[in-house]
């Protein structure tokens, strides 16, 4: 089977299985409360979604962090998943990261400009990550005498995932929420359309600068269990990699870099067979490196 | 081999983290916690219609079931005016109302020579304590504080006009208060003599004593009070240092005769007196939310060191006790935690000056009804866990109320 046929493949399983309570969608349209909820998987996917089944880390942190409590459990699941695969349930899982891939993949039909963002654009992830994630929602609440006034959840109020997996679901079966619709719908319609356009445009540019699970799991990426190797000698630096790689970078240049989402096209892209997939254990030769080759 | 070593110490750290969700907490895991907020705090909270007897901000461990919140407070209006709420196991919902002073609201500013006094309007409990200014629709109303250590009634009657701030002030009086501590046991056959010489004490003084009933471990069949909470009921016993019960303790003097209403009364008698010492320190405030304390303390022509006992008391059970020896008994004001305060050191009280002090986390038992308590607290001099006869001076006592 093709790779890039596989990857799709997972990552339509991935977003059918994280949103599968189809029941929400017919009869009773009731989000899902059952015991999946409690599961955090490494992905971004809205848990206001009606038929989501599973929880958002970034909601279930920020819930936490407004209670000021230390939400051990998230870091704890998304850790060991980074700890394992680094940031491989991007590239294969996340349904929002299909979305993406889908949507850059219809711009190069359509024939639309390909936009390239800076290297350094993908730092932004850690400033939503501590910005909006963590320290908005403990700055907004209060905490007098021990009793905590929550804060507000900031980056699901931002998230376009969210506008577009949980708002305008919710808005579509529930008429009685539409007169409700104020401001800060409008503002997140916008946010979203504005990244609709940008998908078609830049290779996932949601993953590469905004999301805060992203970042997370690129932390581990240079020190997980799964890892990627390159041989040096074989490679040649001749760019098709990143011609290829859904988040555009030379995987030569940094095989376990915190911006590459494991998907593996590289590999498969490679002409000169460069690029290898293993695990921190297994014994690449000396021809292959887990840092980056010298320039040639 | 580096990167090895970091990826199994980051595998272990996320295991560890893991791990560290696994904390107990307080929470029954069969039942949800239900959260209770309004701005401006203070709104009494009724569940399903019926009063909690708790203001907001409120917590409850209730059975996982709907329930209709609700929330009320004098002169102001509850936006929503209710909220139904599906509580699930093992969950936290938080119910939130935005209170609005009433269109046609007056206030009343209510002082006294003494913070931490309950206000009531009408007879009825505001949930405010001294100073405070309190909005209330235009009309009549009678504007009451009260607090079991002063004396005298203190109620105003103001018309009210809307828009207009009208001043109560009044001038609070202490009265002359004693403690008594009653030992005794469901199966004890002497001990309902004490008792009800006891009671009968109380009655006499018309409320100015009040008697706290502990339940020390005796052999003879077990007791409810005393498995409630056996540390607190033989601790007490261990600070007196005493074998056998009945014991009758007033202001921290043992009462030679505890079956005897004359002997009891000469010792209150003694205490009563507003020379002496156990007199010259006050107590008063209230009890909010199932364990926040608001306590004032005053000192009179004395200075002093010491520590509050502040005892949980359930104030009344009528329980039957073993065939044979007692049969059906009420008990009184039968402590069911009880806590020190500062837990460690001493509090110093200077003459003339008043004190307030807010204390959280004096909790009245898991899933108590907070009207079912009171909290009866004294300030014992020289604490130094030492019981000393002759020199123990346990201060005139405070009543708080929820």
């Amino acid at each position: 089977m093709k790779h890039i046929l596989l990857r799709r493949i997972s990552q339509i399983a991935g977003t059918l299985l994280a949103n599968s309570y189809f029941r929400a969608w017919t009869g009773n349209p009731q989000i899902y409360q059952g015991k999946l909820k409690g599961i955090v998987p490494p992905i971004l996917n809205c848990y206001a979604c009606p038929s989501a089944t599973v929880a958002c880390p970034a909601g279930s942190a920020q819930h936490f962090a407004a209670l000021r409590m230390i939400p051990y459990y998230v870091i704890g699941s998304i850790a060991m998943f980074g700890v394992l695969i680094g940031r491989a349930a991007c590239g294969w899982v996340c349904p929002f990261g299909l979305l993406q891939d889908l949507e850059y993949k219809l711009g190069r039909l359509i024939k639309l400009p390909k936009i390239r963002i800076p290297k350094w654009t993908s730092w932004g992830r850690y400033l939503f990550l501590i910005g909006m994630v963590i320290l908005a929602p403990i700055l907004t609440g209060t905490a007098e005498e021990g009793f905590v006034m929550p804060g507000k959840t900031t980056f699901c109020k931002f998230c376009p995932a969210g506008a577009l997996e949980g708002g305008i679901p919710q808005v579509l079966l529930h008429a009685n929420l539409r007169p409700l619709l104020g401001s800060l719908f409008t503002r997140k319609m916008i946010i979203l359309g504005i990244f609709l356009i940008a998908f078609l445009l830049i290779k996932r540019p949601f993953c590469r600068v905004v999301c805060p699970v992203g970042a997370f799991l690129g932390l581990f990426n240079k020190i997980s269990l799964l890892e990627f190797r390159v041989d040096c000698e074989t490679c040649t630096s001749c760019g098709y990699c990143r011609k290829v790689c859904p988040v555009d970078i030379a995987i030569h240049e940094s095989p376990n870099s915190h911006d590459c989402i494991r998907c593996g096209d590289c590999i498969k892209a490679c002409p000169l067979g460069a690029v290898k997939v293993g695990s921190i254990f297994g014994k690449g030769g000396l021809k292959e490196s887990p840092s980056s080759c010298p320039a040639k | 081999m580096s990167r090895k070593i970091i990826f199994l110490f980051a595998l272990a750290i996320a295991i560890l983290i893991l791990a560290c969700n696994g904390t107990p907490t307080d929470n029954d895991p069969e039942e949800g916690k239900l959260v209770v907020l309004s701005e401006p705090e203070g709104a009494f909270v009724f569940l399903d219609g019926t009063s909690t007897s708790q203001t907001t901000p409120a917590e409850f461990d209730l059975d996982p079931k709907a329930y209709m919140v609700k929330v009320a407070k004098i002169g102001w209006i509850a936006t929503p005016e209710s909220i139904r709420v599906n509580l699930l196991a093992d969950e936290t919902d938080t119910a939130f109302f935005e209170l609005t002073p009433a269109s046609d609201t007056a206030f009343i500013a209510v002082s006294a020579n003494f913070d931490f006094v309950p206000i009531y309007i009408n007879s009825v409990p505001t949930g405010e304590l001294t100073p405070a200014m309190i909005p209330v629709p235009s009309g009549n109303f009678e504007v009451s504080v009260a607090g079991w250590v002063f004396d005298g009634n203190y109620s105003q009657t103001v018309s009210l006009t809307a828009g207009e701030t009208t001043a109560v002030e009044f001038e609070l009086e202490f009265g002359n208060r004693v403690l008594i501590e009653e030992f005794t046991h469901v199966n004890c056959p002497n001990c309902p003599e004490a008792a009800e010489a006891v009671h009968q004490v109380v009655d006499n003084f018309g409320g100015s004593v009040v008697a706290v009933e502990w339940h020390p471990q005796q052999s003879g069949g077990t007791d409810p009070f005393h498995q409630a909470n056996p540390a607190i009921h033989d601790g007490r016993v261990s600070y007196y240092g005493f074998a056998g019960i009945p014991r009758v303790f007033v202001a921290g003097k043992q009462v030679p005769d505890p079956r005897s209403v004359s002997a009891i009364t000469a010792y209150v008698n003694n205490y009563m007196s507003p020379d002496n010492d156990a007199q010259k320190v006050k107590i008063w405030g209230v009890a909010q939310n199932g364990g926040d304390l608001k306590i004032g303390i005053f000192a009179e022509g004395i200075s002093v060191e010491g520590a509050f006992n502040i005892a949980v008391v359930e104030k009344s059970r009528h329980y039957a006790t073993a065939p044979g020896t007692n049969g059906m008994k009420d008990f009184y004001n039968v402590p069911m935690e009880f806590y020190s305060y500062p837990s460690a050191g001493t509090l110093a009280l200077s003459s003339g000056v008043p004190q307030y002090i807010e204390l959280s986390g004096m909790n009245i038992p898991t899933g108590g009804n907070p009207s079912d308590y009171s909290y009866i607290i004294w300030f014992q001099r020289d604490d130094d866990d030492t019981y000393l006869p002759e020199e123990e001076i346990l201060c005139s006592p405070g009543i708080l109320e929820f």
